[in-house]
């Protein structure tokens, strides 16, 4: 087992090492440069432009040097937690980025757990009363939650709470909170707003993952040895729950690897929709004024929680099915 | 109920509801089980024998429910539970069940969680009964431990922690017995319990479920459609046909005086040794053949010779495992077949016999070049010239494909359920470039005739077909390319005895009418006496014995034909099973044989022992190893 997870986190590095040469790449790609870009603004502006000021900019951030020494300035600064300067806001990456990660995890884990506890009752219910007019319902609900934008639901769940409550519910905390230090009332105040935002994001997630639930259920249980745990005499519930439910448990644990990223690229529309101080917004911006190494860190996060959340479920997968645990050369 | 009766269905029907309609599927089924008896169930796929136990244990699928009659039950302490009247969920047909009846299955693959360890499953069953309540832990453990002895565990201790997908098949079987003995039932339905397994571990297990009912003092209910196991274990027998009982007695009655014309059909149906060579197996259901017209354009095949169609030697396959891990230690390598050879004469049906994963099908791959050889040749000789089959390139052997075909065993993953049997049947024609359509639809016409089945089967699919027709059908396509050699690979081992003699008779016409020669695999030794000229026995990827069909039923000279042949069950009463230690020790394992028929390849040879029939045995074995 744990060559095993030695073998999965070597693995890992190349994996990196390619997103992030892809990544550069990529970011590199358009022409021009964030100096260009912001060049051609302070011009159309009718402003004048500081060339001796452009020409330090160049030079200290690397604009004259070639992109693949660049590349490596990049990712060697990474290894020891310089992710690179953000143009735009004329801070480093990390000090930009900052709080906005952990509202932006904290949203994310939410959604998840949110998406679990709906998903999988309504899910386990759905396989076990087959074509009943319940199923019928949720499968309907699940189909409008599937077909209806993210974007679309924020918007009109804001007008409702608007129009019910009377209160905005933009943004992930009371205005007055923002740059506070956190404290017990900012807490409450963030847990106040949350529950939109998860809503809104998690809905379409849970809509699937009632249908995949329902799928998977409903294969195993067609299975044999379900046959022969009720023929046990075993409570029903409790079969349900030891056997075909825990070998469905394979697809579920398999998407923890996806989910993490999908979760957090998922919610941008949305952040800037519902204003959200999450990441999201933020990296849609960096795109657009190409503010490079701001971008790239923050696909580099992405990659890298991809990555791990593989390595998670990967794990996950060989802890709860012997099968991969025991015939893939590793005895325990 | 009468003094000494365990269990007694009377008038029982089961209906399922299809599509809002109601099918009754047991019509009306009357039985006993006597206690420390075995009352047996026979009758084919379809006919409600597996219903009839499910709704005894009220394990009916969601569909499914009881109509009529009455199941009575009588446990050990005597008092009797109408099991109709229970709540099919209730605690009191849960505390029955798995407790005071407990059913095994067919599959023993499939019936154990793959993820949860055979000493949980087997364990949980005494935990959530009467039995097991109030036991600590570590007598519970104990007391699973000493069941997995019982039915026969070499190591308990250590076979409590294994996962079922670590044992094979006999193994997992004998896990879910001791999974339904372990609250000792008054009563065990055993759903045909051996029908997936090998021959030998078929006699092993069928040894197992006598003592073990007699240890016990338990009653067995026994389904299944195989007359030889049913002569060999009951005591009462009911035959079953369409869900209705259409005749019943002790077993001595059913076996020397069958009165039901479906009876008597049945035990004439299957193949036994004792055929004489010309022996024809009557069919339950016959049907009008066409004669295919298989020469047009092209006379070909002359009177069968002894110059060998096809000849095959020094055929090797080896995997080699993954490494057990970083630290090196040897890589395992599996042989799955080992210098194999043999020749097939044209005209000939040459059949290849022995267990799963003794590497049967592997050759039948290799010959088919799905699997590319470590080493060895293939010369495929038409009587014009030679090919070297393993040596043609792409286009060649696109060229030579038509002459080798094959049927398989499964006759329903064998058909794509998308296309029509007239697509199905143009397809080899299509892929070879040849005819028109109105060419190509004349013959799949006459192919469909020449297995005895009507022109109006062209459009349909393949699911509006039983398994003896798709099985047909299947044999069909295989002529469409006019081939001088058809694999078959397990042909009826899926299909019903009654079903199975008809493919059989009809597979022989086409090979009388057509001079086809066959290669034909199989595990079922009176199958292969039927159709076979000559046999090949493999073990361990090796070819042990080969020889005519004769010499080889009624002197063989291998210790592992010798195994095999006695663990053959008969549809017989006089002549029980008489198990040696070679087949309970595990006959087809070469650690288990004479030092003379051990070794490395290259230590053995083929023995001739005269007439064509070859042993392989070390040259200086003693020529009375081969007279045991």
């Amino acid at each position: 087992m744990l060559y095993y997870i030695f073998r999965r986190v070597l693995m890992m590095i190349p994996t990196l090492i390619i997103t992030s040469a892809l990544i550069f790449a990529i970011i590199e790609a358009p022409p021009g440069d964030y100096l260009e870009s912001y060049i051609a603004e302070l011009q159309a502006q009718g402003e004048a432009v500081d060339t001796a000021k452009i020409e330090y900019l160049r030079k200290e951030y690397g604009f004259d040097k070639t992109p693949v020494e660049r590349y490596f300035t990049w990712v060697s600064g990474m290894f020891v937690g310089d992710f690179g300067y953000s143009f735009a806001y004329e801070l480093p990456v990390t000090a930009v980025v900052g709080d906005r990660i952990y509202l932006t995890i904290l949203v994310s884990m939410a959604t998840i757990i949110f998406t679990w506890l709906i998903a999988f009752p309504i899910g386990i219910y759905s396989a076990t009363h087959q074509y009943s007019w319940n199923d019928y319902g949720f499968t309907f609900l699940g189909l409008l939650g599937l077909a209806t934008p993210n974007f679309l639901l924020a918007l009109v769940l804001m007008y409702l709470a608007n129009v019910w409550f009377g209160t905005s519910i933009g943004g992930l905390m009371d205005p007055r909170f923002v740059g506070q230090p956190m404290s017990w009332a900012k807490f409450l105040s963030v847990l106040d707003h949350l529950w939109v935002p998860v809503i809104v994001i998690g809905t379409s997630g849970t809509a699937g993952m009632i249908r995949r639930i329902r799928a998977n259920l409903l294969d195993e249980l067609q299975k044999q040895y379900v046959t022969t745990a009720r023929a046990k005499g075993l409570h029903p519930f409790r079969a349900l729950v030891k056997y075909p439910l825990r070998m469905s448990l394979n697809f579920f644990i398999s998407d923890i690897g996806s989910l993490l990223p999908a979760v957090i690229s998922g919610a941008e529309v949305v952040a800037i929709v519902l204003s959200l101080e999450t990441t999201g917004p933020l990296l849609i911006s960096a795109l657009q004024s190409q503010d490079m190494y701001l971008a790239g860190s923050f696909l580099m996060f992405l990659s890298l929680l991809t990555v791990v959340g593989v390595l998670i479920s990967d794990i996950a997968l060989a802890y709860l099915d012997p099968r991969i645990r025991l015939s893939g050369g590793v005895r325990k | 109920m009468q003094e000494g009766e365990v269990l007694r269905v009377s008038d029982l029907k089961v209906a399922f509801d299809v599509n809002g309609s109601p099918v009754e599927v047991v019509k009306g089924i009357s039985f006993r089980v006597c206690s420390g008896a075995v009352t047996a169930v026979v009758g084919e796929s379809g006919s409600g024998k597996s219903v009839t136990a499910q709704a005894i244990m009220r394990i009916l699928p969601r569909n499914g429910a009881i109509t009529a009659g009455s199941i009575e039950f009588r446990p050990e302490s005597g008092e009797v539970t109408d099991v109709v009247q229970q709540m099919a969920n209730g605690p009191s047909m849960r505390a029955l069940r798995g407790s005071a009846v407990s059913m095994i299955f067919q599959e023993p693959m499939s019936s154990l969680s793959p993820v949860h360890s055979v000493g949980n499953q087997v364990e949980e069953s005494l935990r959530i009964h009467a039995r097991g309540a109030g036991m600590s832990r570590k007598e519970l453990r104990e007391a699973t431990e000493e069941t997995l002895g019982l039915v026969g565990f070499p190591n308990p201790h250590r076979a409590y922690d294994m996962y079922p997908f670590e044992m094979s098949g006999g193994l997992r079987q004998r896990a879910m017995i001791a999974m339904a003995l372990i609250c000792r039932p008054a009563l065990l339905i055993a759903d045909e319990p051996t029908t997936a397994l090998d021959v030998t571990v078929q006699a092993q297990i069928i040894k197992l479920l006598k003592e073990l009912q007699d240890k016990l003092g338990m009653a067995v209910l026994l389904i299944t459609h195989d007359l030889g196991v049913v002569a060999n274990m009951a005591d009462e027998v009911v035959v079953v046909y369409d869900g209705r009982v259409v005749e019943s007695g002790p077993v001595e009655d059913i076996f020397r005086d069958p009165r039901h014309e479906y009876l008597k059909a049945l035990l004439n149906a299957a193949p036994h040794f004792d055929m004489a060579p010309d022996h024809r197996l009557a069919a339950l259901r016959g049907g009008n053949r066409g004669v295919i017209e298989m020469t047009k354009g092209k006379v070909k095949r002359s009177q069968p010779d002894d110059r060998p169609l096809l000849t095959v030697s020094g055929l090797s396959k080896i995997y080699h495992l993954r490494r057990a891990s970083i630290f090196g230690g040897p890589a395992k390598v599996i042989r799955a077949v080992d210098n194999v050879a043999f020749t097939i004469r044209r005209g000939e049906c040459l059949g290849l016999v022995g267990e799963s994963g003794s590497g049967k099908t592997t050759v039948s791959k290799i010959l088919t070049r799905a699997i590319t050889p470590d080493t060895g040749t293939i010369i495929f000789d038409d009587g014009d010239e030679q090919i070297d089959v393993l040596a043609l390139n792409e286009r060649d052997l696109k060229r030579f494909r038509p002459r080798l075909q094959m049927v398989f065993q499964d006759p329903v993953s064998s058909l794509s359920p998308r296309m029509t049997i007239g697509d199905i049947l143009r397809e080899p024609m299509q892929i070879h470039g040849q005819g028109s359509r109105s060419e190509q639809m004349a013959r799949a016409k006459d192919l469909l005739s020449s297995v005895e089945l009507g022109v109006n089967a062209l459009n349909r699919y393949p699911h509006s077909f039983s398994g003896g027709q798709r099985q047909r059908i299947g044999i069909a396509r295989a002529l469409a390319m006019n081939p001088d050699l058809l694999i078959l690979d397990e042909p009826v081992s899926a299909l019903d005895v009654s079903v199975q003699a008809q493919v059989l008779n009809l597979l022989k016409d086409l090979q009388a009418e057509m001079g086809l020669t066959y290669l034909f695999i199989a595990h079922n030794l009176a199958v292969v006496k039927y159709m076979a000229e000559r046999v090949a026995v493999m073990a361990a990827g090796r070819i042990v014995e080969i020889g005519p069909c004769e010499s080889i039923f009624d002197a063989p000279a291998h210790p592992y034909t010798r195994a095999l042949l006695k663990a053959v069950p008969f549809a017989d009463i006089d002549r029980p099973l008489v198990l040696d230690e070679l087949v309970l020790k595990g006959s087809s394992d070469p650690r288990n044989w004479p030092d003379a028929f051990r070794g490395e390849m290259a230590e053995l040879a083929a023995i001739d022992l005269g007439e064509g029939h070859q042993v392989l045995a070390r040259q200086t074995a003693d020529i009375r190893e081969f007279h045991a």
